[in-house]
């Protein structure tokens, strides 16, 4: 902790010496250079997270706000605890976190803990559902969310904001945001803390009587620190590194099923990333090398602290080529090394490493305006071994002025994890990696007039993922993962959004409904009473939305969630009863000059409703919280 | 599942009803006192786990009977039970309890809470017992009757079966590889002896001998199966499994206790006085946990299937000869037989 302080105090430090008249905003022609970034796959469906939402939530981690808007699956243990999302019916392994191109999920696990990702320092989160995350990467069968970095100033100048919230539970949290341009040099810089001791009140409903007891053993710090720092070298060209640095310490609390506990989790992540773009007229080069840091220190109820460690070093490399105006094709290679150690879940102590390359070329084909298509082609080489072939085809059409038509079919595949592989005991290294074979098709209306406008889109999905990997006990039941399943994810997403304008007051509204069968289909397990039945933990339907009303500074929300019942057995004997939650936000912003203030307060779960989304994981009841934050800009 | 039991219920009073009159004692059938208890631990952590009731008189099996009756779930990670009396114990491990239940109604009576990951009990006396425990490095002592811990024994690391004979408990230690003897009126640890790679179960033969099982530690040595004198806690005989891939558990005898049974994938049966382990199992089939009924003479062997569903029960006779299957919770592990 002590070190990353001084780095950021350095970083500042050395921000305020080489801008001190970047207060006083300098003419200069703006040299603005747009990174070339490869988008989702044609034909797929994306969201980006309202920033409304992203700016109620910035204090918090992206499980809280995932849960509001994202047609996305949101398994919580608790405020501040392990959070795991899962996309489209499929399982938290399925989904890729991926930030400056690169997935950067734990290579032990697969899966990324959305509670130790803070939201502060990001410009913005988007979800690439399905298959549209292709031109990206591969193992995001279910789908992948992106996390956006914060743009630089668009000119010479300097952006202040420190913002600080308490909330109910003992929850305190502040941040600092800085950012500054001087000619083609730019940084950016935010930092974030946040204390919780989630000492809630909830029903025991695992003792007779269902006596009210107080959460014990649920304290969470959390910190972190975000840095960028770019140079247009000119127009066409620039470089930039980032960083981006968590850490979070939680105590984690016993079921209400446990009469003690003395679990602890320390999570550090660390990612740092350097790029390098360069767009031309009819070209675009983007070479990125990143370093990904994880360490896990797990202190269980044995008294014995776990260690586990993974470092993957991330190379990427994409270049676009538009040869005729209607045609456009990219290419790209990736080299990745990961290597993950800990003291007891490999049987080598120096750890195991994987070594991974990737290839991938692309057409979009645009006849006419209104209408493109895109072929994608991807091959995996994975320590050797030549993965399934990936691909995909997808076509949009505007058939209308405010209709859009689009459908897609693809091959994706999930490689095992490095604890599938070398777990001791119990790893299996002959596993095959998940293939998912999907087809989407979607559309998208939208109409806008001068003071009403609206959209609506809406998918179905059809993703039959084979070879599905699943831990049972094996000889000397010992744990140990088998390619078991074959299971066939199904549904519909659909989102509305509507605006309206009324003199000076504008409202919107944002509502989704998701449904999701995700059914086993076969099994080499004999007698598996889980073929034909919904996976645990995926709720058939689910829906949210919020509504809002800006009047002059003044900024009114009120949104509402709904998750249908959740199996928590394989063979449906057993689930979770539908809860539904609402919230209430009212924020007021009073700019003076190049400075403002901004108040805000918010209540969650406004019915004091009694829920859970994993079982005996008790919730909280209403909560409030009231945030104050000071923003300059010149 | 209410209407199960109703029904069940229901079923047992008319059948009750119809019995005709002796002149022995009443016997309430519907108590759960001839029968076999189905430990179903569930998930780690899901707070899944149940208990399953096989009713001789009837033959039928009622599931989730602990919750029906106390509206209230058995906790997580269902371990082991035993009963004395007209009360059972059941060892619900991660909830870091022990549950008292009357056997006539299966009420809850009482309560053990805050141990920290207890395994297997047993009787020294009428007011003294003992817990074992995964990671305390403590066996804990209490009093059944009152429900109340009155002290521990430091042991080294995990330990897994007890069982109580002559004034002394011996404890398989399984986290440090020792059998261990406590003297049941000191509660102090008199006497050890190594055994290998975690000695885990116990069973006692007709000779009045004590075998000891190890499960090698997966991979790390072969597992043993080792006869101890318990006067003199000198290892006699030792047996050792073929492969370190073996992982046996839930030593069993029979009632007459000259045939020893364990399971590793499929079910074994060898003589008290072999000198050497079978190579094939008398049971095929890739099993969880071993049970015997020594009253009925019947071999009861748990199927969990995914380990995420409901599992089965498959009931043989002491031969290996299929009898039939009952329904069970999720993860069937342990059984407890009542009334023998």
């Amino acid at each position: 902790m002590t070190r990353v302080s001084l780095l950021c105090t350095a970083l500042c430090l050395w921000c305020a010496l080489a801008f001190p008249q970047a207060v006083d905003s300098v003419s200069y022609p703006e040299v603005r250079v747009e990174a070339y970034r490869i988008a989702q796959a044609v034909g797929t469906r994306h969201t980006d997270t309202d920033t409304a939402l992203l700016h109620l939530m910035t204090h918090r981690d992206l499980s809280a706000l995932l849960q509001l808007q994202g047609n996305i699956q949101v398994r919580s243990y608790g405020p501040g605890g392990i959070a795991t999302f899962s996309m489209r019916g499929t399982t938290a392994g399925h989904t890729q976190v991926m930030w400056m191109g690169m997935p950067v999920n734990d290579p032990m696990l697969g899966v990324s803990d959305l509670g130790t990702l803070p939201l502060n320092g990001l410009g913005g989160v988007r979800l690439l559902h399905g298959a549209a995350a292709m031109p990206h990467h591969s193992g995001g069968i279910g789908g992948t969310i992106e996390l956006v970095e914060e743009g630089p100033l668009s000119k010479d100048g300097i952006a202040v904001g420190v913002q600080g919230e308490a909330a109910a539970f003992g929850t305190y949290s502040g941040g600092l945001n800085l950012k500054l341009r001087h000619r083609r040099l730019w940084t950016n810089t935010a930092f974030n803390y946040l204390t919780a001791s989630n000492d809630f009140t909830y029903n025991d409903l695992a003792t007779i009587g269902l006596p009210e007891k107080r959460m014990e053993h649920a304290e969470v710090r959390q910190m972190g620190v975000v840095q960028a720092i770019g140079f247009d070298i000119d127009p066409r060209n620039s470089l930039s590194a980032h960083l981006r640095h968590a850490e979070t310490d939680r105590l984690l609390p016993a079921t209400m099923l446990m009469s003690t506990t003395k679990e602890t989790l320390f999570d550090r992540d660390v990612w740092l990333a350097l790029r390098y773009a360069r767009t031309g007229r009819v070209s675009a080069l983007e070479v990125t090398s990143s370093y990904i840091y994880g360490k896990q220190e797990y202190l269980g109820n044995d008294d014995y602290l776990y260690d586990y460690l993974y470092q993957a070093n991330r190379n990427i490399i994409r270049y676009g080529l538009r040869p005729h105006r209607k045609v456009q094709l990219k290419f790209g290679a990736d080299i990745t090394s990961e290597h993950a150690r800990s003291d007891t879940a490999y049987r080598n102590t120096t750890g195991v490493w994987r070594h991974w390359q990737s290839l991938f070329a692309s057409v979009t084909y645009s006849p006419a305006p209104w209408l493109r298509g895109q072929a994608l082609v991807r091959e995996d080489l994975i320590d050797g071994r030549f993965s399934p072939v990936q691909a995909l085809g997808g076509v949009e059409a505007d058939v209308l002025k405010w209709l859009r038509l689009s459908a897609n079919v693809s091959r994706n595949f999930r490689a095992p994890t490095l604890n599938d592989l070398h777990w001791n005991p119990g790893g299996n290294p002959d596993l095959r990696s998940e293939t998912g074979f999907s087809m989407e098709a979607g559309l998208k209306l939208h109409r806008h007039w001068k003071s009403f406008g609206g959209s609506l889109q809406a998918d179905w999905y059809r993703n039959d993922v084979d070879n599905w990997i699943l831990w049972t006990p094996g000889e000397g039941n010992i744990w140990s993962p088998r390619n078991m399943r074959r299971v066939l994810a199904q549904g519909v997403e659909t989102a509305l959004h509507l605006w309206a304008q009324a003199g000076p007051v504008r409202m919107g509204l944002h509502a989704e409904y998701q449904y999701t069968a995700s059914v086993v289909q076969q099994s080499d397990l004999a007698n598996d009473n889980a073929v034909g039945r919904q996976l645990i933990y995926v709720p058939l339907n689910s829906v949210r939305g919020h509504l809002s009303a800006h009047w002059k500074g003044l900024t009114l929300m009120y949104g509402a969630y709904w998750t249908g019942a959740r199996f928590t057995a394989s063979d449906n004997s057993a689930s979770l009863p539908a809860f539904h939650l609402h919230w209430l936000s009212a924020s007021y912003r009073l700019p003076i000059r190049k400075h403002a203030l901004q108040l805000g307060g918010t209540i969650d779960n406004l019915f004091n409703q009694q829920y859970q989304m994993i079982a005996w994981r008790p919730m909280p009841g209403r909560a409030w919280r009231v945030s104050l934050a000071y923003t300059f800009g010149t | 599942m209410k209407k199960v039991l109703f029904f069940s219920l229901l079923a047992s009073v008319a059948l009750t009803s119809c019995e005709p009159e002796t002149d022995g004692p009443q016997v309430n059938v519907n108590a759960f006192t001839n029968g076999v208890f189905i430990l179903n631990e569930g998930n780690f952590l899901a707070g899944n786990a149940s208990l399953s009731f096989y009713n001789k008189y009837n033959d039928t099996v009622t599931h989730d009977v602990f919750t029906t009756v106390n509206e209230i779930p058995l906790g997580d990670v269902a371990q082991s039970m035993v009963t004395r009396g007209d009360r059972g114990y059941i060892v619900v491990n991660n909830s870091g309890k022990i549950e008292v239940v009357n056997l006539e109604d299966l009420r809850s009576v009482a309560v053990l809470t805050g141990l920290t990951s207890p395994r297997f009990m047993a009787f020294a006396s009428n007011t003294k017992a003992y817990v074992t425990d995964l990671y305390s490095n403590a066996i804990t002592v209490f009093n059944p009757e009152t429900m109340t811990a009155t002290g521990t024994i430091a042991t080294n690391g995990w330990t897994e079966e007890i069982v109580v004979m002559d004034g002394s408990a011996y404890v398989a230690g399984a986290g440090s590889g020792y059998l261990y003897r406590i003297n049941t009126a000191s509660d102090q640890i008199t006497d050890s002896v190594l055994i290998g790679e975690e000695p885990s179960s116990l069973a006692v033969d007709a000779n009045n001998k004590l075998w000891v099982l190890t499960t090698g530690g997966w991979q790390i040595e072969q597992p043993k199966l080792v006869r101890v004198n318990p006067a003199t806690m000198a290892i006699e005989q030792t047996l050792t499994l073929a492969s370190t891939d073996s992982y046996p558990g839930n030593l069993s005898t029979n009632a007459a206790g000259d045939m020893l049974y364990y399971v590793d994938g499929g079910v074994y049966a060898v003589s008290i006085s072999a000198t050497a382990l079978p190579s094939s199992p008398t049971i095929a089939g890739y099993f969880y946990k071993l049970g015997i009924d020594k009253a009925a003479e019947r071999i009861y062997a748990t199927d969990p299937l995914d380990y995420n569903s409901n599992g089965k029960v498959y009931r043989y006779t002491m031969t290996g000869t299929a009898i039939d299957t009952l329904s069970a919770g999720l993860i069937p592990g342990n059984m407890c037989f009542t009334g023998q």
